[in-house]
């Protein structure tokens, strides 16, 4: 047992500089990799929705059509995944945490020069998104035969796992997936059963895939 | 080391009872249990271990089936299984304290169920 | 006999930060029984493994608990890879023992300075805090978060650490270590903290076992038994011991805890002196996780459970943490029940409780 171990503590605390920083007077310097808040580099973005749809507290809204981006930082958590996950890499995190505020805003980054072109449909005429899949089915039965199988063996061909993959048993060829392609990567020609993707334009966004109505597409 | 992580051993809602005793008496603690649903049943996990040596017990129940509850040989099993019970609606008879549904103070039933199994 | 009076203890109480409730059965100033309540601040984060495939739920994962946000981050991944039979690079998992130590130092330092806010001692416990931000500033340095790293990915780890910030890392620890040194002789030493935790809250080592008590908990009633020795991460490759204690009571969970923070320094520097070189910091897993895996973590408050289970789909089918403080709360039953009215602050202290993590 013994007494009074901590005043050699307490007498050097008395005669030392303080610990804490004099804020506001003296601003906090963050270090270089703090995570603070999102940035985005506008004229890189291709409005693909990657970081949207894996946002885990889903704080990011991306309107192709608007050509916005936007963002709640009061949502935002700061994790850094949708720089991760980011194809073009335009999303970067930087120092400085959001200011306080009394109600959760929305802030919206705005593509300079309007929103992107929306890629034309391939074929001259798109079938409607909802068409009856019977007929395509019909359709599909009857080139079945002829066609189907070449096709088959030249999409599932890829072993690349970043670029989309076709069940071309199960495809429509509605083409809803080469025009929601951020990059155009995608050729489908109804008429002739064709689904291509381009490699090398591919982001592996994986937007085709989530706007399959027959659901017959995979990524990674 | 082993890889205890895999040493999963199944057994039937009759066993449990036995098999708990069992480890009790062979001065063994129970490390965790939980519930979870796949597939339309519930899948009870109760791991025991002994130092660094692990043994998970896994019983597959239907949703309407009741399991006896373990808290009698293992006392802290009773906050396990109110847990099982409230958030999956697991039907555990006869915990020591038992919490009838307060454990968590939530507003929703059985919330870890998905909608329209019950 | 005199007449029982039930004492309700919280939600709201100077000592804990965090909402556990307690009924107190009193006979005069003694307890006689206790039942703990829990879940104030339950937030089913483990259903949200229903909505977010296994890559995004790391980032659920690691936000369970503020203290203890980079092992669970890791013990998810450690979960997945090992359901998934990834190797993880060997850079990666000294990278990851390295985080692993400075959270532990951070949580130890953390529950030091509440103990000593608790027995009433203020200048110790702004001492223990004032040694807790050369941590924090060390984590903030590495990986970009004081306390959620954010660093952690199934596969391996996101972030590397530079020379230059190795060398800042262990200058800090040289520094922490000095500091130490007279806080942990005042915390095991000094009369009036010892007169407060010694013989308080005693857990025998057969109680210990028969209510599954872990972490510093278990092994100040004389148990060896550390998750650390299981071997994950770079684990296997450091040297250290287990740090035990025989007392029972509330001063060996202090002197184990003590004990701890000088191995956590310890292994930091075997780490980085064991550390490869290597460009690599994490591998890509290919497929999608199928089966079932049950991940045993040593976090700072005890072990922690982390069972995955998957069948060939992106998206999980059922993850689970079991956290230290859930199993932790038959033993503090235990300990309370006979323990005089004064003390229950402090022997709920005694557990490092913390409820966000139990209650998930």
């Amino acid at each position: 047992m013994a007494l009074l171990t901590f005043s050699k503590t307490v007498l050097k605390n008395l005669f030392s500089e303080p610990e804490t920083l004099n804020y506001p007077a003296t601003p906090r310097e963050y270090p270089e990799r703090s995570r603070g808040h999102i940035e985005i580099d506008i004229e890189n973005c291709i409005f693909c929705g990657m970081c949207m749809r894996n946002c885990p507290p889903r704080a990011i809204t991306v309107d192709r059509a608007k050509g916005t981006w936007t963002i709640n930082r009061f949502d935002c958590i700061q994790c850094n995944y949708c720089s991760e996950v980011c194809p073009k890499k335009c999303l970067h995190i930087a120092p400085g945490y959001c200011e306080p505020g009394v109600e959760k805003v929305d802030s919206v980054i705005e593509r300079p020069g309007g929103p992107l072109p929306m890629p034309k449909p391939p074929v001259k005429k798109p079938v409607p998104p909802k068409a009856p899949a019977a007929e395509d089915k019909k359709a599909d039965e009857k080139a079945a035969d002829s066609k189907a199988e070449d096709t088959k063996a030249e999409t599932s061909g890829s072993t690349n796992p970043n670029v989309p993959r076709n069940d071309i048993d199960n495809c429509v060829f509605c083409t809803l997936c080469a025009r929601n392609c951020p990059v155009d990567a995608l050729t489908v020609n109804r008429a002739e059963k064709v689904w291509e993707v381009d490699e090398d334009t591919c982001v592996g966004c994986g937007m085709c895939v989530s706007n399959c109505p027959k659901k017959c597409l995979s990524i990674g | 080391m082993e890889d205890y992580g895999r040493n999963i051993v199944e057994i039937t809602t009759d066993q449990l009872v036995i098999v708990a005793s069992e480890e009790r008496d062979k001065n063994h603690r129970l490390s965790q249990a939980c519930a979870s649903y796949v597939n339309d049943k519930y899948e009870l996990l109760y791991t025991f271990s002994d130092g660094y040596e692990m043994t998970t017990y896994k019983l597959f129940v239907g949703l309407d089936e009741e399991v006896p509850s373990i808290s009698r040989i293992f006392f802290p099993a009773f906050t396990y299984e109110n847990e099982m019970k409230e958030l999956f609606g697991v039907k555990i008879m006869g915990i020591v304290t038992d919490y009838n549904n307060k454990f968590y103070r939530i507003a929703k039933e059985t919330p870890f169920l998905k909608k329209g199994d019950k | 006999m005199s007449k029982k009076t039930i004492i309700p203890f919280g939600p709201q109480h100077p000592v804990l930060p965090e909402p556990i409730h307690l009924d107190l059965v009193l006979e005069d100033e003694t307890v006689v029984d206790a039942i703990p309540s829990i879940g104030f601040i339950h937030r089913g984060l483990e259903s949200l493994v229903e909505k977010k495939d296994f890559n995004e739920m790391v980032y659920v994962a690691e936000r369970v608990c503020g203290i203890c946000s980079f092992m669970h981050g890791m013990g998810y991944c450690e979960a997945v890879e090992h359901l998934m039979e990834v190797e993880i690079p060997d850079r990666a998992k000294y990278l990851r023992t390295v985080w692993c130590e400075f959270s532990r130092l951070h949580s130890h330092l953390l529950w030091l300075g509440l103990l000593a806010d608790g027995f009433g001692f203020e200048a110790l416990f702004n001492e223990a805090w004032r040694i807790r931000e050369k941590v924090l500033d060390m984590v903030e340095l590495t990986t970009g978060g004081r306390l959620i790293s954010s660093v952690n990915r199934v596969g391996g780890v996101l972030k590397d650490i530079t020379p230059d910030m190795q060398k800042a890392m262990l200058d800090a620890v040289d520094k922490i270590e000095k500091e130490l040194k007279p806080v942990a002789n005042t915390f095991l030493n000094d009369y009036t903290v010892k007169s407060r935790l010694c013989g308080s809250g005693i857990l025998s080592k057969e109680d210990a076992i028969a209510l599954g008590a872990c972490g510093p908990m278990m092994r100040a009633s004389g148990i060896e038994v550390d998750m650390r020795k299981t071997g994950y991460a770079a684990y296997d490759n450091i040297d250290f011991d287990v740090i035990t204690s025989n007392d029972c009571d509330g001063y060996a969970r202090c002197q184990v805890r003590i004990g701890e923070l000088f191995q956590s320094i310890n292994i930091v520097r075997q780490a980085f002196a064991k550390m490869p070189e290597g460009e690599e910091l994490s591998v890509k897993p290919k497929g999608n996780p199928n089966g079932e895996y049950l991940m045993r973590v040593e976090q700072p408050r005890g072990e922690a459970f982390y069972y995955v289970e998957g069948s060939g789909k992106k998206i999980l089918d059922r993850f689970r943490v079991r956290t230290p403080t859930f199993a932790n709360l038959a033993p503090l039953v235990h300990t309370l029940k006979g323990a005089p009215f004064a003390d229950i602050p402090l022997l709920v202290l005694t557990i490092d409780p913390c409820i966000s993590c139990t209650e998930r």
